[in-house]
């Protein structure tokens, strides 16, 4: 394959090892297209909840079901991912962490903690 | 064509993100902090004119943030001019008529309670 000013571009997926803060990386824009796309759901629950009783009861009875943990992971997953590989660009804007080994030890902190954190914030939710 | 200059967006995506992760921590930290929730609480606890101010600008930095973030993502993976419209459209929309849908409850909360 070729780039419009004729160089080439290798995109073979399955011959490119991608390091660990490619891998954040995509697990940060990912998440964050999830994340965006949850803002109508939100929306829609939190109106829900502030327009009558009955409203919030309903929602309040959706939201309590025991089946709903690993939604709940995976949604808390996601905002910490987001947010914890977000303040590392930040670092990284202010060219902090910018060498290769910092970068790579901090992809590891961010990947680590946010599952870490992720799942007792979920625990305390559910709890 | 997308809206901002890319210095504007650049710090745009930042700053919101800044505002959108402390509201995060504040609003946790009252919800976890406060006693179990019922509906005249909820009503009573979005009716107080800071946080109304601090949520309604929640929803305008979110706003901005997930617009820009999968602008950015569009721009990357979508190359066909009609459908890079198209996508841009519908999220758009979908964007603005939650964050209006979301302005309008935080407002009549103060009619309701």
């Amino acid at each position: 394959m070729q780039s419009s000013d004729g160089r080439p571009i290798y995109l073979d997926l399955k011959n490119i090892k991608l390091p660990i803060s490619g891998i954040i990386s995509i697990m940060h824009r990912a998440f964050g297209i999830i994340l965006s796309f949850s803002i109508p759901v939100l929306t829609y629950l939190f109106t829900l909840s502030l327009q009558s009783e009955d409203g919030f009861n309903q929602v309040a009875g959706m939201l309590d079901s025991g089946w709903l943990f690993p939604v709940y992971f995976f949604f808390i997953w996601s905002f910490v991912h987001h947010l914890f590989a977000g303040i590392r660009y930040l670092l990284i804007d202010l060219e902090i962490g910018v060498e290769k080994q910092i970068a790579t030890k901090s992809s590891q902190v961010v990947l680590v903690a946010a599952l870490v954190v992720s799942f007792l914030l979920t625990l305390g939710v559910v709890l | 064509m997308s809206g901002f200059s890319g210095m504007q967006a650049w710090l745009l995506q930042r700053f919101s993100a800044i505002y959108i992760v402390l509201f995060a921590i504040i609003l946790t930290m009252i919800l976890w902090g406060g006693e179990e929730l019922s509906y005249p609480t909820w009503v009573a606890l979005f009716a107080q004119p800071w946080l109304q101010v601090m949520s309604s600008l929640f929803v305008v930095a979110l706003l901005f943030h997930a617009w820009i973030g999968l602008r950015d993502v569009i721009l990357d993976y979508i190359k066909p001019v009609g459908i890079k419209m198209l996508v841009m459209s519908a999220i758009v929309f979908m964007l603005l008529a939650s964050g209006f849908w979301l302005l309008r409850a935080l407002l009549l909360v103060e009619v309701i309670s």
